[in-house]
């Protein structure tokens, strides 16, 4: 399967052309935001065992009726996490749905890998409906240091797509983290390169505040934005908000409310 | 010895400032600029100390064909005195007859005895000049004496060309200045309120000496209701004797009407004191271009204007681009009025254009003395050409100016709306329609219209999807909210992840109104893919005001393919 996935990942990085789309947007949670990655999936606050339901909403550049909702159900457990993820994007008239799959291999190895699948659609007024599937790999590879460990995962994203999106510009993407942990600490470096050559780099650190806040703080490039998020849990109840600010001006803000589990210890996750 | 020569030359001093203490011609103004219609004016001075009385006084002008034959210009009136060391000026309708062209002659009689001869132009007689005779004046330029009253009894050495003609005051002075002969501009010709404004003129020290900065000024007025209302001052600069400069002054856009501007020349010195006046419009009535179709695709060229008021004949009004003379519209035989919200193409060819447009002959008029073609030359950016619509009497109605790229695809240029000021580029988009035009109707584009106030929102749209197909958008035309008026705006683009894609405006100040356009292509004019982007429009900090950002989610479909 590592091999499989690498081979696509390479293809994908030969035949692709550019990226700059509809669907850019992959997660606008408290979590993405505070990470200044709105174009990633984004790593979880805390990690849970068991299912997990969770919501958000995100409002977009103040524009009158721009919004984000997601909501998503989870299970994790010994050796995989399964994701279910429904978004919504846009304003009246125009929106953008995703229905995204996650499947996860979880667990203590130092190659860890993950699929994705998704189902794209965009519906504007007084046009058809555009859309179509797409499939992504990305492999986690892990270190373990003295006093912590040093993840590194590279991703495919979107790297099969069916022909319905070849009009919406829908293209392959590489999701890069370099990502440091240590102790109540984790410091991540990553970006998204496009075939175009483009990037988009962000330095994201995770601050654990004892077992129920997390704090999320980073800062981005190309364009220039810093993002910053907060999440809490109480019991089964996580509670969390984050705000995305560019330089040049506008600002995406959110909050998310999941319920979850009962918890049964860990920390972190997987990009 | 010496003492006889002395004694000798102040007896003939003094007899000679005895025979010239009379009446001297001082100034000739033959052939003023275009018509005479009693322009022309004679100029006598008394050099005497005492005043002068005109009793048994006249002039009399012979022509340089017909030496000795005189014929009597004016007769003094019983009771004319000349003030001492002062001008008598002899106008145009006081004339018995017409004063010639050079080469002529002129002379100034006390009871049949002559006083003073001038003649100029190339004269053979002797009979006609003294000395020799003076050099001839060009139109629009007198003869005047170097000196005032000074008579040396040669016309060549005592007169010279006067470009700035002074009846009734000292000739060659050391101080004058003057505006230029051509009528000063505006720049808009035709404003909205608020919208800054710019007055120029030519000024020329015609005076003997430099003019210091200081000496003068230049102030610009407005015709108001019962006087003249200030707009604005600019100071002088120097100048140099002969010497010319371009002056301009700014200031904002009156209320909507059509009212004359007055600048002014003002300094220590009448000398120096001058005024000139042309017509300004502030917001464009009683008929607005609507479309210009500055390009021949066919049809030859048009200009398609909209009522906004009724106007009784629209052979009072006249069309004219940059170097045009105004051309008025051909009517026909009869007058022909347009009502309120009437529209109607002026055309280079109009048979053509009804024929390619289906437009009964009452929709499309031409004009007489042949049209004003229209330039659609110039390099990106540089302006190409104007259009100006006037009244008969030479009031603007309205009047824009376009750059040769304004349009890419052939399309005409359409007014994105009758409120928008007619000299922002932003006011005007390329056609949409599928024939590229759309004459003696709506436009196929249109600023949205509506509330535009309250709120911090700095845009409003006109939609929110924009739909590329087969590589041709219907743009989505932008305008500025009130809140959005006096500020410098900044519009700008962007997906939804803050990747710029397309600057609209950078920091331009909005004075009034204004519009902007999207066809949905990025900075390097690519067709951006179908998605949602987000349009930001911020105002500038400045003088302690705070920024103010507001953003509008738009759509874009089709998209790049």
């Amino acid at each position: 399967m590592t091999a499989a996935g690498a081979c696509s990942l390479c293809l994908a990085l030969a035949f692709a052309s550019h990226a700059l789309a509809a669907f850019e947007v992959r997660d606008a949670t408290p979590a993405a935001l505070g990470a200044a990655s709105l174009d990633l999936a984004s790593d979880p606050f805390f990690t849970s065992a068991g299912y997990s339901a969770s919501t958000s909403h995100t409002t977009l550049y103040q524009s009158d009726g721009l919004t984000s909702e997601r909501a998503a159900v989870a299970f994790a457990g010994r050796s995989a996490r399964l994701v279910a993820t429904w978004n919504q994007l846009g304003f009246p008239g125009a929106r953008e749905h995703v229905l995204r799959l996650d499947i996860e291999e979880t667990g203590t190895r130092a190659v860890l890998l993950s699929m994705v699948a998704e189902r794209l659609a965009l519906a504007l007024d007084g046009e058809p409906s555009r859309g179509g599937l797409t499939a992504g790999i990305s492999i986690l590879a892990r270190v373990t240091l003295p006093r912590g460990s040093l993840e590194c995962v590279l991703a495919g994203d979107r790297l099969a797509r069916t022909g319905g999106l070849d009009g919406l510009g829908v293209e392959p993407s590489v999701p890069f983290a370099l990502r440091l942990r240590s102790g109540a600490i984790a410091l991540a470096w990553m970006d998204r390169w496009e075939p175009s050559g483009r990037a988009s780099p962000r330095l994201v650190l995770d601050l654990a505040l004892g077992r129920a806040a997390r704090v999320r703080m980073a800062r981005g490039m190309k364009p220039e934005r810093s993002g910053a998020a907060i999440a809490i849990r109480r019991g089964r109840l996580e509670v969390s908000a984050g705000r995305l600010d560019l330089d040049k001006g506008g600002t995406v803000g959110g909050v998310g409310l999941a319920l979850v589990s009962p918890d049964r210890g860990g920390r972190g996750g997987r990009p | 010895m010496l003492l006889r020569v002395v004694l000798f030359g102040a007896l003939l001093f003094a007899l000679a400032s005895t025979a010239r203490a009379d009446l001297v011609l001082n100034e000739v103004l033959y052939d003023p600029d275009g018509a005479d219609d009693g322009r022309e004016f004679v100029e006598l001075w008394n050099p005497d100390s005492i005043a002068a009385p005109l009793t048994g006084v006249a002039l009399e002008t012979s022509d340089g064909a017909r030496p000795g034959a005189w014929t009597v210009l004016w007769r003094a009136d019983a009771g004319d005195v000349a003030a001492p060391h002062a001008p008598f000026l002899v106008g145009g309708d006081q004339f018995l007859a017409a004063l010639q062209n050079g080469p002529d002659a002129i002379r100034l009689t006390r009871a049949g005895a002559v006083l003073d001869l001038l003649g100029y132009g190339d004269l053979a007689d002797p009979g006609q000049y003294e000395g020799a005779p003076a050099s001839d004046a060009g139109s629009g330029s007198s003869v005047a004496r170097v000196a005032d009253g000074l008579d040396t009894g040669s016309n060549r050495d005592d007169w010279a060309v006067e470009a700035e003609p002074t009846p009734g005051v000292a000739n060659h002075p050391d101080a004058r200045l003057r505006f230029g002969r051509a009528r000063p501009t505006l720049s808009p010709s035709v404003c909205w309120p608020g919208e800054p404004l710019t007055a120029r003129a030519n000024v020329r020290n015609s005076g003997r000496l430099p003019l210091a900065g200081s000496q003068w000024r230049l102030v610009g007025e407005l015709e108001g209701t019962a006087s003249w209302e200030p707009g604005a001052v600019v100071a002088g600069v120097t100048l140099a004797p002969g010497e010319s400069a371009s002056v301009s002054l700014s200031w904002m856009g009156p209320a909507s009407g059509a009212l004359r501007v007055r600048l002014r020349l003002e300094g220590a010195e009448d000398a120096l004191a001058d005024t000139t006046m042309t017509w300004l419009r502030s917001v464009a009535a009683p008929v607005v271009l609507s479309e210009i179709a500055f390009r021949n695709t066919g049809s030859g060229e048009w200009i398609e204007i909209w009522a906004r008021e009724a106007v009784d004949d629209v052979g009072a009004l006249t069309v004219a681009d940059a170097v045009s003379s105004p051309r008025p519209v051909d009517r026909g035989a009869a007058p022909r009025g347009l009502r309120p919200g009437d529209y109607l193409v002026i055309a280079q060819d109009p048979a053509a254009v009804r024929s390619r447009y289906g437009l009964p002959d009452s929709a499309v008029v031409g004009v007489i003395g042949g049209w004003p073609s229209l330039n659609d030359g110039g390099g990106p950016g540089s302006a190409a050409d104007l259009v100006a619509l006037a009244l008969a009497d030479g009031v603007p109605a309205d009047a824009m100016s376009y750059t040769g790229d304004a349009t890419v695809r052939d399309g005409t240029l359409e007014r994105l709306s009758f409120d928008l000021p007619s000299g922002d580029p932003g006011s005007w988009s390329e056609c949409v329609a599928p024939d590229g035009a759309t004459p003696g109707r709506a436009n196929s584009l249109h600023a949205p219209g509506g509330p535009l106030v309250g709120g911090h929102a700095l845009l409003v749209a006109g939609a929110r999807v924009l739909s590329v197909h087969a590589r041709e958008a219907v743009p989505i035309v932008f305008r500025a909210t009130e809140a959005a008026h006096g500020r410098r705006l900044t519009v700008r683009v962007h997906d939804l992840l803050g990747r710029p894609v397309r600057t609209l405006t950078e920091g331009q100040r909005l004075a009034t109104d204004a519009a902007f356009v999207w066809d949905g292509s990025d900075d390097a004019g690519v067709p951006a893919p179908a998605g949602l982007y987000v349009v930001q429009a911020e105002a500038l900090p400045e003088d302690g005001v705070a920024p103010l950002r507001s953003s509008l989610s738009i759509a874009v479909a089709g998209g790049r393919p």
